[in-house]
């Protein structure tokens, strides 16, 4: 079934019909929520809000653009914005509690450059890794992610270009490890 | 400098093969998540049944009291004041909590009592059959003006001001708050005004959580109001848009 005739379905009620939508797409959504946070409660959250926003908003699908873009533009939006809380919260706790205990663990358990890594990427600001998220590690193209993010196709590339400077700036001490 | 180019191209793939054992996505628990989807979506539906049902002040005892008095007043001054025509009110900084209670739970046709002068009477009928006189649309409308004026501070620069900032913020709450009201009332079916107060929501909810010098949270709010064409819709939800599906 095409993904016109399933929304018809869909917006019909038919349960079949939206279990098969949720089926459909909610790998793809799951991976970007789970590469965006590194964390399985919110990605989870994060899905489950994505999906209920889209079930809520079918109504108003114009087909003008693909089903899975418009879900996927859902999906940012939900995830950056979850991000801006977290990131809020987090600041406060920090405040209190100098370094995380999940932190100390992961950086005694880990080799020191995927560490590095995973903390250049992490300090990317939230457009840029998503920008970088979705392109280089999940395969989206630039139009795909500038119809999610809202931006054009060529601001999408802009972004990735800053994003890899600052991975290389960030990282440029491992330069002999990888060359 | 095509050997740096290179070396950048090898750097980026590099990076980007070693991101993707990062965060590593496990298996995606469907059936867990599909059960806390659908458990949302009954709960988001649930209110919405009780709230119309003629029950509801049972249901909602403190609600019930608090909108009923909040009616009378409405109703007094609609009865006692002059008749006015449905033009945008003035906005002001704070909602109007109380007014939006009373339109939320008040019918929005034929439950207001007939006043005893007949020309009122006449009145009253006449407006209680329009629609755009509906307390829903009435209380939309002057929503949507309030948050007219919002925008328009912003477009005017706040972000200079820190106690500006603060009052601009506390506004954008309250506002936030009636337009969740709105979109769940049950008179608001209509979906040309759910999208727009759920675009408003959205654009308020970033107002809110922007970051006092982050670029990139008022980048995100001018994408939002380019995108939506949030201003240029609000000027024009006139009394059609405004009265359908109540």
């Amino acid at each position: 079934m095409d993904d016109a005739a399933l929304i018809d379905r869909v917006r019909l009620q038919d349960p079949r019909a939206e279990r098969a939508f949720y089926e459909r797409h909610v790998d793809r959504i799951h991976r970007l929520a789970y590469r965006m946070t590194g964390d399985e409660a919110l990605a989870r959250e994060y899905t489950q809000d994505t999906f209920v926003r889209a079930f809520d908003k079918l109504s108003e699908f114009r087909a003008d653009s693909a089903l899975s873009t418009w879900l996927h533009a859902i999906a940012v939006s939900v995830i950056l914005n979850g991000l801006r809380k977290v990131k809020r919260i987090h600041g406060r706790e920090q405040g209190m509690d100098e370094l995380p205990e999940v932190a100390i663990t992961a950086r005694e358990s880990e080799p020191d450059l995927k560490q590095r890594m995973r903390e250049a990427i992490d300090a990317l600001p939230d457009g840029y890794r998503m920008v970088f998220v979705m392109h280089d590690v999940e395969g989206f193209t630039h139009e795909e992610i500038g119809s999610a993010l809202g931006i054009q196709p060529g601001t999408s590339k802009a972004q990735l270009f800053r994003a890899r400077g600052k991975l290389r700036a960030a990282l440029h001490e491992f330069a002999g490890e990888w060359q | 400098m095509t050997h740096e180019h290179d070396t950048d191209e090898r750097f980026d793939r590099w990076v980007a093969d070693a991101a993707a054992s990062l965060h590593e996505p496990p298996p995606a628990p469907r059936d867990a998540m599909w059960e806390a989807i659908q458990a949302r979506r009954a709960a988001a539906a649930t209110p919405v049944a009780i709230v119309s049902t003629p029950r509801r002040f049972g249901v909602r005892p403190i609600w019930g009291a608090l909108a009923a008095t909040l009616l009378a007043g409405v109703i007094i001054g609609r009865s006692f004041g002059p008749t006015r025509a449905p033009t945008p009110a003035t906005p002001s900084a704070s909602a109007p909590s109380a007014s939006v209670a009373a339109a939320l739970v008040a019918s929005p046709v034929g439950e207001a009592p007939i006043p005893s002068s007949t020309s009122l009477a006449t009145r009253r009928a006449e407006s209680a059959s329009d629609p755009a006189f509906s307390p829903y649309a009435v209380v939309t409308r002057e929503h949507l003006g309030r948050v007219d004026v919002l925008l328009a501070s912003y477009a005017a620069d706040v972000e200079g001001d820190s106690a500006l900032r603060d009052d601009f913020t506390r506004s954008a709450r309250e506002l936030l708050s009636t337009t969740r009201l709105l979109i769940d009332a049950p008179t608001g079916r209509d979906t040309e005004r759910r999208q727009l107060l759920s675009d408003l929501e959205l654009v308020l909810v970033q107002l809110i959580q922007r970051s006092g010098d982050a670029a990139d949270d008022s980048a995100a709010v001018a994408r939002a109001l380019d995108r939506t064409h949030l201003r240029a819709r609000l000027r024009s939800a006139g009394p059609n848009v405004l009265a359908r599906g109540t």
